[in-house]
């Protein structure tokens, strides 16, 4: 049986070309933010974002860690939806939902708690747009004995207040952003005192708490290398299980919020790929939402990682720092940009971009629910979206083909969302 | 260039603060090669004390800064390279770069043509070859593995490694391993590594993983802007010495 991989995979070295280092802005006389990188994470973190080197080391601690929460998560054949869709592709989903907090978002929360703790750190503080990665830091800051503020974007503050329990139980603090904490946080609370927040203002809001405590560091849930870095054991572990099986994916689809876990469960095939070591004809679909479609309708240029541009500014897709998206029920997928690493592969061709609309997405996420009893996460079910249209074009061709889909989370605490979409009957 | 491990200092054309007498004593202290910065406003991988040099080399030229390019024959040092970025040159005109510096110098070295413009190598190697400079390339330290055995096959002069993200600016990277990561693709092509080195017990420590050679600019710079010629004078002397022992 596949178990959990003893080291991450960093695709970088196998790329085709570099990836873009992040700069400060452009003007000269502008403030360095980039200095400010060790204030804000620990240091094994700014070393892994940059490291030269193609395997990373999982620490015994995390290793166990992850292994309590239920790595390595199981790999499932959908073989209802199959039937009831009459296609004769194989559609594999990878269980990143199986753990306590419901999502793929541990695999980097507990990494990070971690590192920040062998460092002397004593707190956490980080955003959350779904609440799940607010929760996975909940999580893993209580499992590392740390204490943790998590700033949580207004609308979801009041959407999902079983997310906000979830992280108090976890003995987090949770605060609504924007707040009245932060300079940032008044200047947006003045201009609207009903902001529905944005996660480039919690980022902003977290960042700014962070420079001004001591012994804090902050907790960045997806976009940074080293997030997709630790997210790759998504993937390592979905290629040894479909080996097993034997079977490998003529199809490869993951939701994209930041880009993580899309890059934890593409990138070791796409290593393998550009290593040349197989897996030439898989194609690897990234799915957004429309209502925040960086990938088919962004930009590709520098743009600030937070909306107050206290972060540097990464080479990514996106739709500006002020971007404002509608408040879709999917909150993981609202932010303005995306992994620099994972934009890059867009650019290169080496993976497709796909939106749904939500109520395609949530339609697609019953008809899954109905046959397999699982109810994908509002981010999850735009990939199940896409899941759909592959598997129907295969049962128009009549082929055989293989589809797996990074199922990266429940929707459990998201239950609102579906009662707005649930059919009358 | 002549092989063998070598310093290199960095520093901005126009920048007040840099005397032609000073680079003098930087050469006879241990400076092997100088590296020319001709400074442009858009400073992509410049931290804040090259960007106040650059600032000030602006304010000098009044941003006529192609009048700066014919400062490089009055430096008197044995291995100029030029280093500006290739966004610039390109839009300037390479050939306009290469006709006015060529000349006086042994490489043109762009840190963003490998990041930004892949595909404009060749033009690169042979703008180069044309006016017989040496081939030299920055690298990050996310570079692909492949692309350095590509470019080592060109035969460069030198790879530059940036080991940090962006210059002056000292980052928690473990450095000595991206040094022997590049050294083991590299081969026999020479490496040199910048980016935030001050002390020679980092220069000892870069050479033990691998560098066949170092970059000095901010350290130097910032001790300039504080007035202390001295210093960096001695600063200079003392990175050599590291070297060599
Ligand atoms: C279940 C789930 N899937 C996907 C995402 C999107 O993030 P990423 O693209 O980093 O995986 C989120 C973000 O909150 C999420 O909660």
């Amino acid at each position: 049986m596949t178990g959990i991989p003893h080291r991450w995979y960093n695709v970088i070295p196998d790329l085709s070309r570099p990836l873009p280092p992040p700069r400060d802005p452009e003007e000269l006389g502008a403030e360095s933010r980039i200095e400010l990188l060790p204030r804000l994470f620990p240091d094994a973190l700014i070393d892994q974002e940059q490291t030269s080197e193609r395997w990373v080391e999982i620490p015994t601690e995390v290793f166990d860690a992850y292994r309590t929460l239920g790595r390595p998560t199981p790999l499932v054949r959908l073989k209802r939806l199959e039937r009831v869709l009459g296609t004769r592709a194989r559609i594999y989903a990878k269980r990143e939902d199986v753990n306590p907090t419901g999502s793929h978002k541990p695999n980097t929360a507990v990494a990070q708690a971690y590192y920040a703790r062998q460092e002397g750190v004593k707190k956490l503080v980080t955003e959350t747009g779904a609440g799940q990665w607010g929760s996975a830091v909940a999580l893993a800051s209580a499992v590392m004995g740390l204490r943790c503020t998590v700033f949580m974007t207004r609308s979801s503050y009041l959407t999902k207040p079983y997310r906000r329990t979830l992280m108090l139980s976890f003995g987090a603090e949770v605060v609504s952003s924007p707040s009245e904490r932060t300079e940032i946080g008044r200047r947006f609370l003045a201009s609207d005192p009903n902001h529905p927040g944005s996660l480039g203002i919690a980022i902003s809001e977290g960042v700014e708490t962070v420079l001004s405590e001591e012994s804090t560091k902050y907790a960045v849930g997806s976009v940074m290398n080293f997030t997709i870095l630790h997210q790759t054991v998504i993937g390592l572990e979905a290629m040894r299980q479909m080996e097993e099986e034997g079977v490998e994916p003529d199809v490869i689809i993951g939701c994209v919020g930041g880009g993580s876990n899309f890059g934890g469960i593409a990138l070791p095939f796409i290593g393998s790929r550009l290593r040349g070591e197989g897996y030439e004809r898989t194609r690897i679909i990234g799915v957004e939402s429309k209502g925040a479609p960086r990938m088919t309708t962004g930009r590709y240029d520098y743009e600030f990682v937070d909306s107050a541009g206290y972060l540097p500014r990464l080479k990514m897709y996106n739709l500006g720092k002020d971007f404002l998206p509608p408040t879709i029920h999917a909150a993981g997928l609202r932010y303005h940009g995306l992994s620099p690493i994972v934009s890059l592969l867009l650019r290169e061709h080496l993976i497709e971009a796909r939106s749904y609309q939500q109520e395609e997405a949530f339609a697609a996420a019953l008809k899954l629910t109905r046959v397999e009893g699982l109810l994908p996460a509002p981010e999850t079910a735009h990939a199940v979206s896409a899941v759909l249209e592959e598997a129907e074009r295969y049962r128009r061709t009549n082929e055989e083909g293989v589809i797996l889909l990074c199922f990266s989370g429940h929707g459990l605490l998201d239950l609102q969302s579906y009662e707005r979409f649930l059919p009358s009957e | 260039m002549s092989s063998g491990r070598r310093l290199i200092v960095y520093v901005t054309l126009g920048d007040d603060l840099v005397k032609p007498q000073l680079i003098q004593r930087f050469m006879h202290s241990g400076c092997d090669v100088l590296e020319l910065g001709l400074p442009t406003p858009l400073a992509k991988y410049d931290g804040p004390t090259i960007r106040r040099s650059i600032a000030r080399a602006l304010r000098t030229c009044d941003g006529r800064v192609r009048e700066l390019l014919d400062m490089v024959r009055q430096f008197d040092a044995e291995q100029k390279v030029l280093f500006t970025y290739f966004e610039f040159a390109a839009n300037m005109g390479l050939r306009e770069v290469y006709s006015r510096a060529a000349e006086h110098v042994e490489s043109v070295l762009f840190p963003d043509l490998l990041i930004d413009y892949p595909e404009r190598v060749d033009e690169y190697v042979a703008m180069s070859r044309e006016y017989g400079l040496e081939l030299t390339f920055f690298v990050p330290t996310t570079v692909p593995h492949r692309l350095v055995t590509r470019i080592a096959s060109l035969d460069p002069a030198f790879v530059y490694l940036g080991l940090m993200i962006s210059t002056g600016v000292h980052l928690p990277v473990t450095a000595e391993r991206n040094i022997g990561v590049i050294k083991r693709l590299l081969g026999q092509v020479p490496l040199v590594v910048g980016f935030a080195v001050r002390t020679p017990e980092q220069v000892r420590r870069y050479v033990a993983a691998g560098a066949d050679g170092v970059v000095v600019g901010s350290a130097i710079l910032k001790m300039l802007e504080e007035g202390e010629a001295e210093r960096s004078v001695e600063l200079v002397r003392s990175l050599k010495e590291a070297m060599e022992s």
